[in-house]
């Protein structure tokens, strides 16, 4: 039976339409993807299905009467609830504070604290949702936020779930626990709506998915009878080739040597802890591992940009453990930041100002401390040809791109010129299939050119296709070295997990 | 892409449109506050109502219909966008052709001059909003604020000496203005223009009663050029604090502003400049050659403000043609894009309060030059805090500078008269400014809202289709 209908959906903003006629149809009880592409309109039509934006045409219907949601205290009290990509929680507070915060159980002008925490009990023990009521929520790993955070929806009695793309900040196994909650949820007869673009999700956990692009819906599968491949052609409209790693080549000179590296975080504890190991010219090396576990630090020690404990970095045949990011770049170094919006790119700048902030101190951009304006110009134009960026000239301010777009100008900046060595930090996240394929691509294509890539990411299918070797990274020590092909997901997921260490460092150290 | 409308008249929904529309909302708003601004001046002169409201409707009306008509009826259509694909043509403010939905590579002309008119419309507006602001605090307090504000006007702008009076009040301002507004831009609140000013005023005297052989035109480029460098190297202090040790510089430059004027102060008072004989706190008085003649008759007006425009010249290449400018505006935007990308942040902050606090030094010994002949102890009057509200007001840009130091100096001018003429205490030229201080920081925080409602926006049309 059908629980919401959407019909004929339409979202206009300035110049763009998100929506485009959208009908949309989800059944009580089943677990529906809502795939595409970046821009493809899927954040839209569930904002709009929440309250926080209003369509300029279309109508919403539950359980087939027509309802008119304004704002999101609305749609929560029609049972619509979502789980955003960044959790709302108050980190001081323990986890039965924070689902019940807003609705607390009281006794006069008190808070019934123990009927609070005896309700998220035993909501968690209905749905599975291993989380300690009593725990305060800054102790708490990611995976387990997330479980508050869905916890807070069932509180609220929420009967259709919303969740934005819940697994791109977990481990594989954790993804997993989430999948074993939203079964569970749906066999106590809630109903779940997955934003994502990973078919490996859609395909594991959807009963059907239902494929945007461009504002419009492509159609609505039941993925039990559908290929991967069917529905990654409708997403981005022509068929895919994976790209991989093709030949394996001999690995060239050395040029990025890592000795016995520490490194401190922000807060002078030791986050990178003995780490060693080399990049050769023509190879990428995959550093995997769950996000905190001394990949920020170690990146930025690589870079330049933090001071180093003990161990020696050298690039290039130089030692550069002191030096700085402009001397290590002079040396031939490129990075691909993990934080496009705040490392990688000035939002506020112009897309030339973007493209040249690597190379306007030497000629032909700049002599003598004047700029050469019209250098610069063609530059951008040239780099916005090459890397096929879509805007509408040199002069738009990057702010006004769109996540695949804006990753582009990172890309067209650092490997304009073929680099030396390349650091790339999670070089696809959020992106879409199409601009993630872009990305690997010239990761590949620099490969063959003999660069040197250090490849740190979290998405496994990304190490597994690219990389050479593999390095796993747990709690800032290397805890295991293999090729993509002894390498399971399973075996990685563990190491990455911090299990099976022991194993690990004997297999190392004997080989 | 799809969705073809029927193109609604261009005067319908021009404002509703993005960047023109909030300059048709200025322009409007500007003619409002016109209207009622000429109305109660017409009422306080012949006290009848409906007298006024016609004068205002003129005015406000004349306003709307000067600056609204050709803009858009005439000046816009002139601006239509002929699409490179199809040739169909949009309205000058499209992203992209309203026929076959190709985007426009090029930034359009409305896009430039609706820019230009919203800033100047902003500071306009602003200073209406203040002045109405400070008219209710006059009459309620008492005083006739009309009559208040035609003395302020007259006395700002009313005849040439009054006007050369303001611009000398703005000389200072434009310097100070500017030295503060390049800091901003580079992303440091540096506070400590007024410490650089006396260091600088504190070096021109002394090269002024120092080196009395030398020639005129030299010893003048040698007292600026020395005002310059003290004003500067006092900068560097809270920079080199800030770029090394990462001190926070509002406290450093504050803490530093009471250093600088203190040492100048007992300098003259029981320093080495202290001149026996003399009851007030000053240095002797500079060399015959270098004190800047006046320019015009009545009024101490002198070369210094030809200085500050060329400087705000200066300001505006260095900022948009050099690798300086260019490294200031990155780290102003994003210090840590900066950093991930090469720039040598410490030492563009070094530069960057340099070149602040010698901007500072520059109208320090511009005072001393043209208008006081020595230094004397604490003559400054909150200039560099003037400065300071300036680049604020001005948004950081060297033009906006100029005319927002050019508004306060018409304030500051004619507000000396006030006490003369009527029973409001100067302290009103304050108020106006504090008030003035206010609708910037409200403006600042609209700003903010409509940016965060930008953001919250889907970023860019849908990319098209792969062949």
């Amino acid at each position: 039976m059908t629980l919401l209908r959407m019909t004929g959906i339409t979202k206009y903003y300035p110049g763009v339409v998100a929506n485009d006629g959208i009908d949309f149809e989800v059944e009580e009880g089943e677990i529906h993807a809502l795939v595409g592409e970046n821009g493809a309109g899927k954040s839209t039509l569930m904002k709009v299905l929440y309250g926080m934006e209003k369509a300029d045409a279309g109508q919403i219907y539950l359980h087939d009467q027509p309802v008119n949601i304004p704002n999101p205290q609305a749609a929560i009290r029609l049972g619509i609830d979502m789980v955003h990509q960044h959790f709302e929680l108050v980190p001081s507070m323990t986890v039965a504070e924070n689902v019940a915060l807003g609705h607390e159980p009281r006794r006069g002008l008190f808070v019934d604290r123990a009927a609070m925490l005896e309700r998220v009990r035993a909501l968690s023990e209905q749905f599975g949702l291993r989380v300690d009521p009593a725990a305060v929520v800054a102790d708490l790993s990611v995976g387990e936020q997330q479980r508050v955070e869905i916890l807070k929806l069932l509180y609220r009695n929420a009967r259709l779930l919303i969740l934005d793309e819940p697994s791109a900040v977990l481990t594989p196994q954790e993804v997993d626990d989430l999948f074993a909650v939203l079964r569970r949820l749906v066999a106590e007869g809630r109903t779940a709506i997955l934003i994502t673009h990973k078919l490996r999700e859609v395909m594991a956990v959807c009963d059907r998915a239902t494929v945007l692009r461009h504002g419009r819906v492509v159609g609505t599968v039941r993925v039990a009878e559908t290929q991967p491949e069917t529905i990654a052609r409708m997403m981005v409209g022509r068929e895919l080739e994976v790209i991989r790693r093709t030949q394996t080549q001999p690995p060239g000179e050395p040029v990025l040597v890592v000795h016995n590296l520490h490194v401190r975080d922000d807060r002078d504890l030791p986050a990178v802890r003995g780490v060693s190991f080399t990049v050769h010219a023509g190879e990428i090396v995959g550093l995997a591992g769950v996000e905190g576990n001394g990949q920020r630090e170690l990146v930025e020690a690589l870079v330049g940009l933090r001071a180093v404990e003990t161990g020696e970095v050298v690039l290039m045949h130089q030692p550069v453990t002191e030096a700085g990011n402009r001397r290590r770049r002079a040396l031939g170094m490129a990075i691909i930041p993990e934080d496009r919006t705040r490392q990688g790119l000035s939002a506020p700048s112009t897309l030339t100002e973007n493209l040249v902030a690597t190379r306007y101190h030497r000629p032909p951009y700049s002599r003598n401390g004047i700029l050469a304006l019209r250098p610069m110009r063609a530059f951008a134009q040239q780099a916005i040809r090459q890397f096929d960026i879509r805007v509408r000239g040199p002069n738009v301010r990057v702010r006004t791109l769109s996540g695949g777009n804006a990753q582009k100008v990172v890309v067209a900046r650092e490997l304009a010129e073929v680099p030396r060595v390349l650091i790339a930090a999670q070089p696809t996240r959020g992106l879409d299939v199409g601009a993630t394929q872009f990305v690997h691509g010239e990761l590949l294509r620099l490969r063959q050119a003999g660069t040197g890539i250090l490849l740190i990411s979290a998405d496994l299918d990304e190490l597994l296709a690219l990389a050479d070797r593999l390095l796993v990274i747990f709690e800032g020590q290397l805890v295991g070295e293999m090729t993509p092909e002894t390498a399971t997901r399973e075996r990685l997921g563990l190491l990455m997990a911090g299990r099976g260490v022991a194993a690990e460092v004997e297999s190392v150290s004997q080989g | 892409m799809s969705g073809q409308h029927t193109p609604l008249p261009y005067w319908v929904i021009a404002p509703f449109l993005g960047g023109s529309g909030t300059l048709w909302w200025g322009v409007l708003a500007w003619g409002v506050i016109g209207a009622a601004l000429t109305a109660a001046l017409v009422h306080s002169r012949d006290r009848r109502w409906w007298g006024g409201a016609l004068a205002g409707l003129v005015t406000g009306g004349a306003g709307g219909v000067l600056l609204l008509a050709p803009l858009w009826f005439v000046l816009m259509p002139l601006l239509d966008r002929r699409c490179q694909r199809c040739g169909a043509l949009s309205v000058a403010t499209a992203a992209a052709c309203s026929r076959c939905g190709a985007e426009f590579t090029e930034r359009g002309w409305a896009e430039t001059l609706s820019g230009l008119a919203n800033n100047v419309a902003r500071v306009v507006i602003t200073l209406e909003l203040a002045l109405i602001a400070g008219g209710i605090v006059l009459e309620l307090s008492g005083k006739d604020a009309l009559n208040t504000y035609r003395v302020l006007f007259e006395w700002g702008l009313g005849t040439p000496r009054a006007r050369a009076n303001s611009l000398l009040a703005a000389t200072p301002l434009i310097l100070t203005g500017l030295g503060t507004a390049i800091a901003f831009r580079a992303g440091i609140f540096n506070v400590g223009v007024e410490g650089s000013l006396y260091m600088g005023a504190l070096a021109a005297a002394w090269v002024g009663f120092t080196f009395t052989d030398v020639p005129g035109l030299l010893l003048i480029a040698l007292a600026f050029a020395v005002a310059a460098v003290a004003g500067g190297l006092w900068g560097l202090v809270p920079g080199y604090l800030k770029a090394r040790l990462r001190v926070d510089e509002v406290v450093t430059t504050i803490m530093l502003n009471y250093v600088a004027i203190e040492f100048t102060s007992y300098m003259v008072q029981s320093g080495p400049f202290f001149v026996p004989g003399m009851a007030n706190a000053m240095s002797k008085t500079i060399a015959k050659q270098a004190q800047l003649p006046r320019l015009i008759k009545g009024s101490q007006f002198n070369a210094t403000f030809f200085l500050a425009l060329v400087c705000v010249v200066v300001v505006l290449l260095i900022m948009t043609r050099t690798r300086l400018g260019y490294e200031t505006r990155l780290i102003g935007d994003n210090p840590l894009f900066a950093r991930w990308s090469g720039v040598l942040v410490g030492a563009t902050i070094l530069q960057v309060m340099f070149l602040s606090g010698a901007l500072g030094g520059l109208a320090g010994a511009g005072q001393v030059l043209g208008v006081h002949y020595n230094f004397t102890a604490r003559f400054s009057r909150g200039f560099g805090f003037d400065g300071l509200t300036i680049a604020l007001l001005a948004r950081n840009s060297p033009v906006g500078v100029l005319i927002g130091a050019l508004l306060f100096g018409a304030l500051r001018s004619g507000g000396t008269t006030i006490e003369l003429f009527t029973d409001v205490p100067i302290d009103l030229v304050d108020v106006v400014q504090a008030l003035i201080i206010f609708f910037v920081a409200v403006d600042l925080n609209l700003d903010f809202l409509s940016r965060r409602r930008r953001a919250a926006q889907p970023q860019e049309p849908v990319a098209t289709p792969a062949a």
